[in-house]
């Protein structure tokens, strides 16, 4: 009857009774290490796939924050450059072209005669006159400080100081905002290739049903396995 | 004793298509980790490429009009210099058949010819392209002074990012598909689980680790192609 299962009698009953008694006692811990393993891993997979999939919505709203700020930039700059250039500057060029044109007919009518130099004056005053009128209506040209050694005006000075009018549009950095959503991007990549272990130890746990003489190690590769994860993760967050 | 021998293989055939039927389902977690993975990185990656391709076109489009504004002046510009230097010129052919004015009108294409020069210096001067230290802004500066060289570059560049995002975009496809083929073959492990070791689940447990292969093999050929 003592190896019926039944009752045991006698010291070596006893052992045998003792050591049936720690098998199943060592099996069912192992079930429940495996439970526990399953559990972890599902718990495991969910945060750090929680975790990357939030990190991964804020680089896509940078890159989406990048774009917007690069339509704000070129539209301020395209709008600057073309009011200067199509606006402004056609202006400045005709006051420069009526002043060196009355420079030039009042040098002519010094070196000419009465009859010519009259004429030639009558041209400079006209085009001085013309130039004085038209200083009025432009910027660039009221403003001294545009004035070229040589003739002409700085344009590129006048587009610096009306760029300088919208600082914020000038100050965009978009470059900036998508370097941040990349380096957001590689973050949520590198976190979700923390579900990799997890996943093996989720096989470590389904296997551990096939294979009851494997169990401790099975349990044990896949505990590692999450411990592995977890420590990918620390290392993602904290250095990327 | 008979009963006992067809038990006992009932119980290692039972046994096998368990270890079978957990091997599959553990595989087809690991795939699911690494097929999500890998669609997740090449969606970022499409999406990465997108941007930067939109990014390039606004890049286009500003420095095309910026350079196209400052250009056109300078033409226009150089035009109304070379047309005053063609009039003095004309005006100096002309007067030749009109003794009585001809004085004054050489006079006048004296001036228009001085004029003209002095009016293409200061042009030149004025559209002079701002060097990096000129105090413009970055965006600015490269805008107005964009060749069409570097415009023809921006068109590379920005063509590679549509292409570089077709690429990655046919790999989330494939990994996309790939974790379809997974679910099929996890539905298929869990009937296979239900059903036990009879054929109907052997039959499941066959097609689920065909499928799962598929779903490898699939992932797998948006990494090549």
């Amino acid at each position: 009857m003592s190896e019926g299962g039944g009752t045991e009698s006698g010291p070596e009953g006893r052992s045998r009774a003792e050591e049936r008694a720690a098998a199943r006692a060592r099996a069912d811990l192992e079930a429940r290490g495996a439970t526990l393993l399953l559990a972890l891993a599902a718990v495991a997979a969910a945060l750090i796939a929680g975790r990357a999939s939030i990190v991964n919505d804020r680089g896509a709203e940078a890159w989406h924050a990048a774009t917007r700020q690069h339509i704000k930039q070129m539209a301020a700059m395209v709008e600057d450059v073309r009011f200067l250039y199509e606006n402004e500057a056609p202006i400045a060029l005709r006051i420069v072209e009526a002043e060196i044109r009355a420079e030039e007919y009042a040098g002519e009518a010094r070196r000419a005669s009465a009859d010519e130099a009259a004429v030639l004056r009558v041209e400079a005053e006209t085009n001085a006159q013309m130039a004085e009128l038209l200083v009025q209506a432009s910027e660039i040209a009221a403003e001294p400080a545009y004035r070229l050694e040589g003739g002409g005006f700085d344009l590129i000075q006048r587009l610096q100081d009306l760029r300088a009018l919208n600082p914020q549009l000038v100050a965009l950095d978009p470059d900036a905002t998508e370097t941040r959503g990349s380096r957001l991007a590689l973050k949520a990549s590198l976190l979700f290739l923390g579900v990799v272990p997890v996943a093996v130890a989720f096989l470590a746990g389904a296997l551990v049903q096939g294979f009851p003489t494997r169990r401790r190690p099975l349990i044990v590769v896949g505990f590692a396995s999450i411990l592995l994860a977890v420590a990918w993760v620390v290392a993602v967050e904290l250095s990327v | 004793m008979e009963l006992d021998v067809e038990t006992a293989r009932a119980s290692e055939g039972t046994i096998r298509f368990r270890r079978w039927v957990g091997a599959l389902v553990g595989s087809a977690v690991v795939v699911v980790a690494l097929l999500t993975a890998m669609e997740s990185d090449a969606g970022r990656r499409a999406e990465q490429a997108l941007v930067r391709a939109s990014r390039l076109s606004l890049d286009l489009f500003g420095r095309i009009a910026a350079s196209g504004a400052a250009r056109s002046f300078q033409a226009s510009g150089l035009q109304e210099a070379l047309a005053i230097g063609a009039t003095a010129e004309a005006r100096t052919i002309a007067s030749i058949d009109e003794p009585a004015v001809a004085r004054g009108q050489r006079a006048v294409a004296r001036v228009e010819r001085r004029v003209s020069a002095r009016l293409t210096e200061t042009v030149e001067r004025m559209t002079a392209a701002p060097g990096p230290r000129s105090g413009l802004d970055e965006t600015t500066r490269t805008g107005i002074t964009a060749s069409v060289e570097e415009l023809q570059a921006l068109v590379l560049r920005q063509n590679e990012q549509v292409d570089t995002a077709d690429r990655f975009g046919t790999r989330q496809e494939r990994a996309m598909f790939a974790l379809i083929l997974t679910a099929i073959a996890a539905v298929l492990l869990g009937v296979a689980g239900l059903t036990g070791p009879s054929r109907a689940g052997r039959r499941a447990l066959g097609v689920a680790a065909v499928a799962l292969v598929a779903a490898v093999a699939w992932g797998a050929s948006g990494l090549v192609f």
